[in-house]
This record gives C-alpha cells, sequence and structure tokens, in this order.
C-alpha cells in the first residue's frame, strides 16, 4: 500500500514538473521569436547593403568577362570588332540572367 | 618613399606588401611578407580558438568552447540550409573557408595591422580553388552529365545556342564575382576609414577650422560599425555562394 502511495506521489511530481517545464519551454520560445526579430531589423540595412553588392559585382563580373573573352577571340581569329560586341551583348544577357536568377530561386531546388 | 610624400594622408599605405625574408623558390618569388605574416597569424587565432574551445568538451560551456561551438553550428546549419545534406561532405572546406575570410577581415579591422583578404590575389585564389573544386567533383561525380548545368530545360531549341553561351559566360564570372566582393568591400571600407582618419589631422592642422574636425573622427566610430558588420557579412556571403556553387556540383540540372 505504501509503494503505490509513493509511486503515485511521484506521478504526480512528474506530471507537475513536465507542465512547468512546457510553460517555461514556450515563454523561452517566445523571447527568441522577439529577438528574432529585433535581430532581422538591426541586420535589414546590412543585408540588404550585400544584396545589392551581389547583384552590382554579378553583373559588372558577367559583363567584364564577356568582353575579355569577345577581345581575346577578335585577336585571336582577327575579326574586331564583331566578336566583342556579339560577347558584349551577350554579356549584358548574362548578367540580367545572373540578377534575375537572384531574384528567383529556381522552383524545384531543394533547400533553396 | 612614402613617408616623405606624406605619411598621415595616404590611405593606399595600409595595402604595401613588405618583404620580411626574401625567400626564392625554384625562381619564384616566394618571400615571407607581411600579408603571409597575418595569414599565419590568421590561421594561429583560427587554431587557438576551435582547439582550445573544442578540447574542453563541458556540458556548461566557457567562452572558447560557446564560440567554436556557434562558429560550428552557424556554418554546419548554412550549408545545410543551401546545399543539403548531400553538401555536408564539404562543410569541412565551407567551415575553413568562412573562418579564414571572418578572421582575416576581423584582424584586419584592428588598427596597425593587415587585411589579408584586400588583397585581389587571395579572394581570387579563394575564388578559383571553389571554382575548380565544383568543375572537380561535378564530373567526378556525374561526367557528362555535369554538363546539363549549361543546359536548363524547356528552352526552345532555336534559343538553345545562346542561353548555353550565356550560362557558361554566367559561370564563368562566378569567381570574378565572388573575389572582387570580398576584395573590394575590404579594400573601400579600409581606404574610407584612412580618408576620414586623414580629414581629422588635416582639419586639425587647418587653423579655425579645427573646431570641426570632431564630425569625421565621429564618422569613423560610425563606419567602424558598420565595417564590423560588413566584415561579418562578406565572410557569410563568400560561404553562402561557397554553398551555392557547390549545390550545383552535387545536383547539376537541378
Amino acid at each position: 500500500m505504501q509503494g503505490d502511495d509513493e509511486a503515485e506521489e511521484l506521478k504526480a511530481r512528474l506530471a507537475k514538473l513536465t507542465s512547468a517545464l512546457q510553460v517555461k519551454r514556450e515563454a523561452a520560445e517566445k523571447s527568441d521569436a522577439r529577438q528574432g526579430d529585433v535581430n532581422t531589423s538591426a541586420k535589414g540595412l546590412g543585408q540588404a547593403m550585400s544584396l545589392g553588392f551581389r547583384v552590382l559585382s554579378e553583373f559588372v563580373a558577367a559583363i567584364l568577362v564577356s568582353a575579355l573573352i569577345g577581345w581575346r577571340a577578335d585577336i585571336w581569329l582577327d575579326t574586331s570588332p564583331f566578336l566583342l560586341i556579339l560577347f558584349l551583348g551577350l554579356g549584358v544577357a548574362a548578367g540580367f540572367w545572373n540578377i534575375y536568377r537572384l531574384a528567383v530561386p529556381p522552383p524545384g531546388r531543394r533547400g533553396l | 618613399m612614402s613617408e616623405a610624400a606624406g605619411p598621415a594622408i595616404d590611405p593606399i599605405h595600409q595595402f604595401h606588401i613588405n618583404v620580411i625574408a626574401p625567400l626564392k623558390l625554384f625562381g619564384v618569388d616566394a618571400s615571407f611578407t607581411n600579408a603571409s605574416l597575418f595569414m599565419v597569424i590568421v590561421l594561429a587565432a583560427i587554431s587557438f580558438v576551435m582547439i582550445l574551445g573544442t578540447s574542453g568538451s563541458n556540458i556548461v560551456p566557457g567562452r572558447l568552447q560557446t564560440l567554436a561551438e556557434m562558429a560550428y553550428e552557424f556554418v554546419a546549419s548554412t550549408v545545410r540550409q543551401t546545399a543539403g545534406d548531400a553538401g555536408m561532405r564539404f562543410f569541412p572546406f565551407v567551415f575553413s573557408i568562412f573562418m579564414f575570410v571572418f578572421f582575416s577581415n576581423f584582424i584586419g579591422l584592428i588598427p596597425y595591422t593587415f587585411t589579408v583578404t584586400s588583397q585581389i590575389v587571395v579572394t581570387f585564389a579563394l575564388a578559383g580553388f571553389i571554382i575548380l573544386l565544383v568543375l572537380l567533383y561535378g564530373f567526378y561525380k556525374h561526367g557528362a552529365h555535369f554538363l546539363h548545368l549549361f543546359v536548363p530545360s524547356g528552352v526552345p531549341a532555336a534559343l538553345l545556342p545562346f542561353i548555353v553561351l550565356i550560362e557558361v559566360i554566367s559561370f564563368v564570372s562566378r569567381p570574378i564575382s565572388l573575389s572582387v566582393r570580398l576584395f573590394a568591400n575590404m579594400l573601400a571600407g579600409h581606404i574610407t576609414l584612412k580618408v576620414f582618419g586623414g580629414f581629422v589631422t588635416m582639419l586639425l592642422g587647418a587653423g579655425a577650422f579645427a573646431a570641426l574636425s570632431p564630425l569625421p573622427l565621429a564618422g569613423i566610430v560610425a563606419l567602424t560599425a558598420f565595417e564590423l558588420l560588413v566584415a561579418f557579412l562578406q565572410a557569410y556571403v563568400f560561404a553562402i555562394l561557397t554553398c551555392v556553387y557547390l549545390n550545383d556540383a552535387i545536383h547539376p540540372g537541378h
């Protein structure tokens, strides 16, 4: 009889502890979420700037690389300046394509 | 030389490479310079944090252990989110790159230090290595199927040559944009700080205008805080783009 009572008491205590822990956890989660909000608003400028830099550098890099390809190919094949013009156009297209891909992650790619 | 030209107002001086110990290896100039010295310092700092931080493994972590665990979890979640679980095999690589860039950026912000990542050679070597790894792993894992990366599905046949060319150009431009972004951010930030510092000394020597000198000084304080943010963000962007590019190698053709 005595053992049964003790077991009951233990179970009750366990239940109480579990519910107390649950309340604590929920409160912690809530404050975590609030802190996350604060973090994102403070980091907003930095993130926007880094995204802006990404857009700029991807755009410029594509044009520079294709201009370089066109220039060297022109010298190699002696077709100046047509390949340079062609590759500049392609480079601009590639730059816009880079930016488009930045803005719209392709559907079906996992994890992005 | 630059001392005579005006030591106070020379914002580029901080990027000079000074040879500490000259060394010639097989005709290649492999001298130990201040850049190498600060790379060693960066590696020593990373090793210090990671080795000491992981040696304890207490349940209640100390400061260093918290730092090491935070760095691990941050990079691990970045890799998982962008490259999936298959990308975790590249975790050591991405972690090394992130820590190197992060510590270089931060150590470079301490006055009288040298910023390793403000040298385009360093950032381009990192970016080139990443792209080389993407190419090698992509061809090793998928063979010729890796080329599907350049051929998006659902494109009309008439447009295909142009699209493939554009995709190839955009792939080739990746190491350029990756390296130039980090390099330009670091270079511009440090030059801005130095120029503002030069304003302070110039105003102090300009008679009545010395009253204005606290303005650029306050600007330096704000800029330093901003540079701290940039230093972290650029390391983060570098790591996340590494993951994105590695993801292309793991799953080409989406």
